[in-house]
């Protein structure tokens, strides 16, 4: 025995290329399987720990009353739960998006912080990894007044969560109906009466393994309690709830009595108000009509008197006139008459005196003389007759001089009072006018309140109508709350499960396409695997054909001769397995991982290895390897010993069926007849290379073609289907053109607005709920201009019309429908509708429907309103900052996105995918070298005597490797073109089995790709045949042609 | 001056650390039309002066002259073409290419040299016109060797260097292998060197190389060498 184990070894020394070629075919076949197989379950793994670790829920329930205290306390003491938490949580509109706040939890859900700290404070937030910056303050787009403290929330930290482990984080009732990012909060930060939602965990749940059976197993129990709570406590709680309200609505009613009651009162007040106004308003009028009247008679009254002073003045002027004629008439005549009486009297003076003298002078003669006496008493006569005239001539002429005073001073007096008359007049004129205006003015502002009473008045019976409608309104509101209130849906409790959360069913199935992928590829390395290794072993046994024979002829038995075999097999299977497993396990599932690592925030990826199942896998190698040894050997072994010492009949060689087409056989030069017998000659070969060139071919170019498929996309969808520049998202929904929008636009430099009703609805294929926007264009033309609808295969454009709708292909084969039949589309309110296909388009990221306005109508029920603008942009130095701060700070839009910019975010994603490329094109490149290595060799040493034979004859090197090579050429030339062939269905299988449900990859691959898979497998078989061009080189002539011994 | 000249020619194979002297102090010399028959037991070293002599393999020291040229000093590629145009190699197993006909081998030969002989007429002159499209596995042993033959003539060598022709045949169809080799001696006046260990050839030679451990025992020249169809074993 030690004697064979010995020559197992030296075996391996002296074919040490042989022996490794075995070796590394079973690791690279081991490898690739292990490796690829296991990356699903690794993922799984991950997850799993992260959950573990991060204690995601196992059960979430919500309610339509959101959940009490009580709740609470009812599913803490269910026998299965482990935990159980009340949380809140909202959802915002922020800018466009729409967030959900969540609580953070202590126990539950925790939050993985990457930067910054926990929220301290109700003003404070944790943020999305990558969504937001730490610092960044957060308004919301309607108040959150009763629902969280603050309005306003600054950034404190970034986190991830295994709540949301993908891109896509599922849907929600409010604004856009997607959800994009989430926030935490402190708990304390919510102010609801209700906790929004319970999160549990199940007893024994953390020590299985999530996505697996048997954690849905360990959970059964929980969930068949929690089904028999959910009726119980849904009743409680609508009786609870029943009540509150029927006493809600009683406080209602009281209250509106009374305030009924108050504005009953008021509005009496208000009337009697009114009335006292009326009132005052009468009597005013009456004293002013009054006043009116006295005025009148005033004014009457004192012209009458004033005229009466004119007639007095007028006739005291004819007086005067009459006097002043009388005395310019008599003036002289009187004058006379004086002097008259002046001279008469100054006689009589002269008498007086004479009379005087005689009496004076008798008196002196005679004091006594009686005649004196008589004297005396003529004297006293003619005195006082004197004194008498005088006096009576002074009297007249003083009356006469003084007349013309006397006519001066009445004329003087008649002027004075014509004078005075005038001023009488013109004041009286005045002091009734004045008097007149004020009546005026009295009477206006006795017409103005009088018409502010009518307003007033007016106001009170509108406002007696609005408060009996008020009224009446508000008894109706409380008859409907009553009404509603008997109709009150008893609230229902969903009880979800993590398959509920988008990013687990997604990384599940993002996982069970790895695996869907391991089916294809490792199966296929393991077959070419045990080929080579068949090979390797039927070609060894030949070549020990004497040594078996002298082995069996010294009575070894067939079981020891075979172990040798079996030794070295093993030895080459278990170091290449041991080896393949290590690598595999380690690279494959890093490398697959780091290409979902972009679309899913979880940690690195823990690498598992199950020593059972790598046992098995090297178990069932080794098996394989020794039972294909065994087919080998056992043929052999069957041959008597004697036959066995002799040469092994040389195979024979025959006529091919090409020498019998003389026309081309005779054209062929020599070499060329021998290359084609040649070829003929050993099937077995013909196979193995060209399934072995065929697979290295077929894999690199699904390669190649996975790369192409995936990097045209973003330019396909972008460039030729999408060709607006931007979309805007508005403020408020129109129903038809808004020339202010429009404007905006062109200041903006954005010209040529599309308006389009864009909504998010949903459909369900294959189990799924998937999301898909609805497009309804407001101008056909413009819309033509802005998406290119065409059939993909054809190329034919597709018009849209009234008739149906337009679904893109992705949509069209997920629900497996074709033109002219109805689908089902859901709208976030779970509404359903019915529409008709009327077309099927190119299309290669997400889902989209579009439709004419009119037959949205017809199938909604109500005319679109445009909520959207897609436009194209001029050249222009403004860059696309600018613009979209210019729109929506201008109010009229939400957000603004160019197409140029969210192209970016997918090159990101393509990046990654040309890993696999890289990860395929390396392991087919492998493949490749070792199958040819692996072929060649055996070619060669099976033509060691015919090779050695040219050499004797005086070939060339190269004349003998070419005429080696030849052949293997244009087995490999052939394969290439099989492999072509063959990986264009390799490539639809993978990319059938790799595609994500929102992406349809382009199934063509470019004619590039086809030169490059041929150029690299023919690159490779040049490379292998250098090293055998050297290997031909180094056959020893003599010893390949000595004769069997 | 002899056509081909060994002088002093040794052979040393390492075998790890033990050294292996093949052949040591051969000499000899053959003239051009010569038929020379190399006799010895197996083990003697005839195989390995032959190698050397055909350009498979080098010496260890001497020379050999060839047409007056040493092939001792040729580099890879002037032995390469010393075999290809100077030598005719027929070997006991007759090393025919299977997968080609009878014709197909001779032509093997042919199409690599600068004025090879028709392959038909040389297939004719071995005797095999009607069995030029057959391949090996459908002829017996001696039409096997004939054509072995017929492919070494072909070249139109300027020696032809047999090891054992008739090694695996029986006595019969060895004799006329035998015939056939003298007939090509006399005939195209062609240097026939044949290697065996069978004494009863040594009569049709000219020239008798005995050879014993490694080296040259006797030569013996024949005045009268018989023909080949006298020889029976």
């Amino acid at each position: 025995m030690w004697l064979l184990m010995k020559q197992s070894f030296k075996r391996i020394k002296d074919s040490l290329g042989r022996f490794l070629s075995l070796f590394f075919i079973v690791a690279l076949g081991v490898g690739f399987f292990a490796g690829i197989r296991s990356t699903s379950e690794d993922m799984f793994l991950t997850a799993d720990q992260y959950f573990d670790e991060n204690e995601l829920f196992d059960y979430k329930i919500v309610s339509t009353y959101g959940l009490t205290e009580e709740d609470i306390d009812s599913l803490k003491e269910l026998t299965h739960t482990d935990k159980v938490i009340g949380s809140y949580s909202l959802d915002v509109i922020v800018g466009s998006d729409v967030y959900r706040v969540h609580s953070i939890e202590e126990e539950m859900n925790h939050l993985v912080l990457e930067e910054g700290r926990l929220p301290q404070n109700e003003n404070e937030c944790v943020a999305e990894v990558g969504y937001h910056e730490i610092g960044d303050v957060i308004t919301f787009h309607e108040s959150v007044d009763g629902q969280l403290k603050s309005e306003e929330l600054t950034v404190v930290g970034t986190a991830k969560t295994p709540l949301y482990i993908g891109l896509e984080k599922g849907i929600t009732t409010v604004g856009n109906g997607k959800l994009a990012s989430f926030l935490y909060v402190l708990k304390d930060s919510f102010v609801m009466d209700y906790y929004t939602e319970a999160y549990l965990i199940g007893v024994g749940s953390q020590d299985t393994v999530s996505y697996e059976d048997e954690y849905d197993e360990v959970l059964a129990p929980l969930l068949e309690e929690l089904q028999e709570l959910k009726p119980i406590r849904e009743t409680l709680r609508y009786e609870e709830v029943l009540e509150e309200a029927t006493a809600k609505i009683e406080e209602a009613e009281n209250k509106i009595k009374e305030e009924e009651a108050k504005t009953q009162v008021e509005l009496d007040n208000a009337k009697k108000e009114i009335d006292a106004a009326k009132q005052q308003i009468e009597d005013g009028k009456n004293s002013l009509n009054y006043a009116e009247n006295v005025l009148s008679e005033k004014e009457t009254l004192g012209y009458q008197q004033i005229e009466q002073a004119k007639a007095e003045l007028n006739a005291k002027e004819t007086e005067y006139q009459n006097n002043l004629a009388y005395y310019n008439e008599h003036k002289d005549e009187i004058s006379a008459r004086i002097e008259e009486g002046k001279k008469s009297l100054a006689l009589l003076k002269q008498q007086v005196d004479e009379l005087q003298a005689q009496i004076d002078q008798m008196k002196e003669e005679d004091p006594d003389n009686p005649l004196l006496a008589e004297l005396e008493s003529q004297y006293q006569n003619m005195s006082a007759t004197y004194n008498q005239n005088l006096e009576t001539l002074t009297k007249e002429e003083e009356e006469f001089n003084r007349t013309p005073i006397l006519l001066e001073q009445a004329k003087k007096a008649i002027e004075d009072g014509k004078i005075k008359i005038e001023e009488e007049e013109s004041r009286f004129y005045q002091e009734i006018s004045s008097a007149k205006k004020e009546l005026a003015s009295s009477r206006l502002e006795l017409q103005k309140n009088e018409t502010l009473l009518a307003e007033k008045e007016q106001e009170y019976e509108d406002g007696l109508a609005d408060f009996q409608a008020e009224i009446d309104r508000a008894y109706a509101e409380i008859a409907d709350q009553k009404k509603a209130l008997e109709e009150l849906p008893k609230p229902e409790w969903y009880l979800l499960d993590r398959t509920d959360q988008t990013g687990y069913t997604d990384f599940k199935n993002d996982a069970l396409r790895v695996d869907n992928i391991a089916k294809v590829f490792p199966v296929f390395f393991l077959l070419v695997a045990a080929l080579v290794c068949l090979n390797t072993m039927t070609r060894m046994v030949e070549e020990d054909r004497t040594q078996i024979g002298i082995f069996k002829a010294l009575g070894y038995s067939n079981g020891s001769i075979m172990f040798g075999y079996f030794l070295y097999v093993t030895i080459a299977t278990f170091f290449g397995g041991v080896i393949g497993l290590l690598v595999g396990y380690q690279l494959l599932p890093r490398v697959i991982y780091s290409i979902y690592a972009f679309t899913y925030s979880l940690p690195s990826l823990v690498i598992h290895i199950d020593p059972v199942v790598f046992l098995v896998i090297i178990g069932v190698a080794l098996l394989l390897t020794n039972f294909v040894t065994w087919f080998s050997c056992h043929t052999e072994l069957k041959v008597e010993p004697a036959n066995l010492l002799r040469p092994k009949a040389p195979k024979k060689g025959k006529k091919v069926f090409l020498e019998y087409i003389t026309f081309i056989w005779n054209r062929l030069n020599f070499s060329g007849k021998v290359t084609v017998r040649n070829l003929f000659r050993y099937k077995k070969r013909i196979f193995m290379t060209v399934i072995g060139i065929a697979g290295c071919t077929a894999l690199t170019l699904t390669g190649f073609g996975l790369r192409d498929g995936i990097s045209s996309i973003v330019p396909k969808q972008y460039e030729e289907l999408f060709t607006y520049d931007t979309l805007s998202v508005l403020n408020s929904e129109e129903t038809t053109v808004n020339t202010g929008v429009d404007q905006l636009l062109q200041e903006n430099h954005i010209i040529n607005p599309l308006y389009v009703r864009q909504e998010l609805y949903n459909f369900e294929a294959n189990d799924k709920q998937h999301d898909f926007y609805l497009i309804v264009p407001e101008n056909m033309e413009q819309f033509k201009e802005y998406i290119h609808l065409r059939v993909r295969t054809s190329g034919e454009e597709v018009s849209l019309d009234d008739s149906g709708a337009i679904i893109t292909e992705k949509m069209a084969s997920l629900l497996g429908v074709k033109e002219g039949d109805t689908i089902r589309i859901r709208n976030s309110d779970n509404r359903l509708f019915f529409i008709k296909v009327s077309g099927i388009v190119e299309n290669y990221t997400y889902h989209y429907v579009y439709m004419t306005p009119s037959y949205y109508e017809k199938v909604m029920e109500t005319s679109p309103l445009y909520n959207t603008v897609y436009g194209e942009l001029e050249n222009s130095e403004m860059d696309h900052d600018t613009i979209s701060t210019n729109l929506i700070e201008s109010g009229l839009f939400l957000s603004n996105v160019f197409t140029e910019d969210s192209v970016e975010t997918f090159d990101t994603i393509i990046t990654s995918l040309n890993k696999i490329v890289i990860v395929i094109l390396g392991a087919s490149c492998l493949l490749a070298f070792i199958v040819l290595y692996n072929l060649t060799n055996i070619n060669v040493m099976e033509r060691q005597r015919e090779i050695a034979t040219l050499k004797v004859l005086g070939f060339y090197d190269r004349e003998v490797s070419g005429y080696v090579y030849r052949e293997t050429m244009i087995l490999t030339v052939l394969g290439i073109f099989v492999g072509l062939f063959l990986g264009v269905f390799l490539h639809r299988f993978v990319m059938d089995t790799a595609e994500m449900d929102f992406i349809m990859f382009i199934k063509e691959i470019n004619l590039e790709s086809y030169w490059y898979a041929g150029l690299i497998t023919l690159l490779f078989s040049v490379v292998v045949a250098i090293v055998t061009h050297f290997k031909l080189k180094k056959i020893d002539m003599i010893e390949s042609l000595k004769s069997v011994e | 001056m002899a056509y081909i000249e060994l002088k002093n020619v040794k052979k040393e194979y390492q075998m790890g650390e033990l050294t292996i002297k093949a052949v040591d102090k051969v000499n000899f010399s053959i003239d051009k039309g010569e038929l020379v028959v190399v006799l010895g037991p197996s083990g003697a070293g005839k195989t390995t002066i032959l190698n050397m002599l055909g350009g498979m393999d080098q010496v260890t020291s001497g020379s050999i002259i060839v047409d007056g040229k040493d092939i001792t000093t040729y580099n890879r590629k002037q032995l390469i073409q010393y075999r290809r145009h100077d030598i005719g190699f027929v070997f006991q197993f007759y090393n025919l290419v299977q997968n080609l006909t009878a014709l197909e081998n001779v032509e093997l030969a042919s199409q690599i040299c600068v004025h090879p002989l028709d392959p038909k007429q040389v297939l004719k002159e071995v005797g095999l016109e009607d069995r030029m499209s057959n391949f090996p596995a459908q002829l017996s042993g001696g039409e096997q060797q004939r054509v072995a033959i017929a492919r070494a003539i072909a070249k139109n060598p300027k020696m032809l260097l047999c090891d054992e022709p008739t090694g695996a045949l029986d006595s019969k169809t060895g004799t006329r292998i035998l015939e056939l080799l003298q007939k090509v001696c006399r005939e195209n006046g062609m240097t026939v060197i044949i290697i065996t260990h069978n004494s009863v050839i040594a009569d049709m030679a000219d020239k008798v190389i005995k050879m014993k451990n490694g080296g040259v025992s006797e030569i013996v020249v024949n005045e009268h060498p018989i023909d080949a169809k006298g020889i029976v074993w």
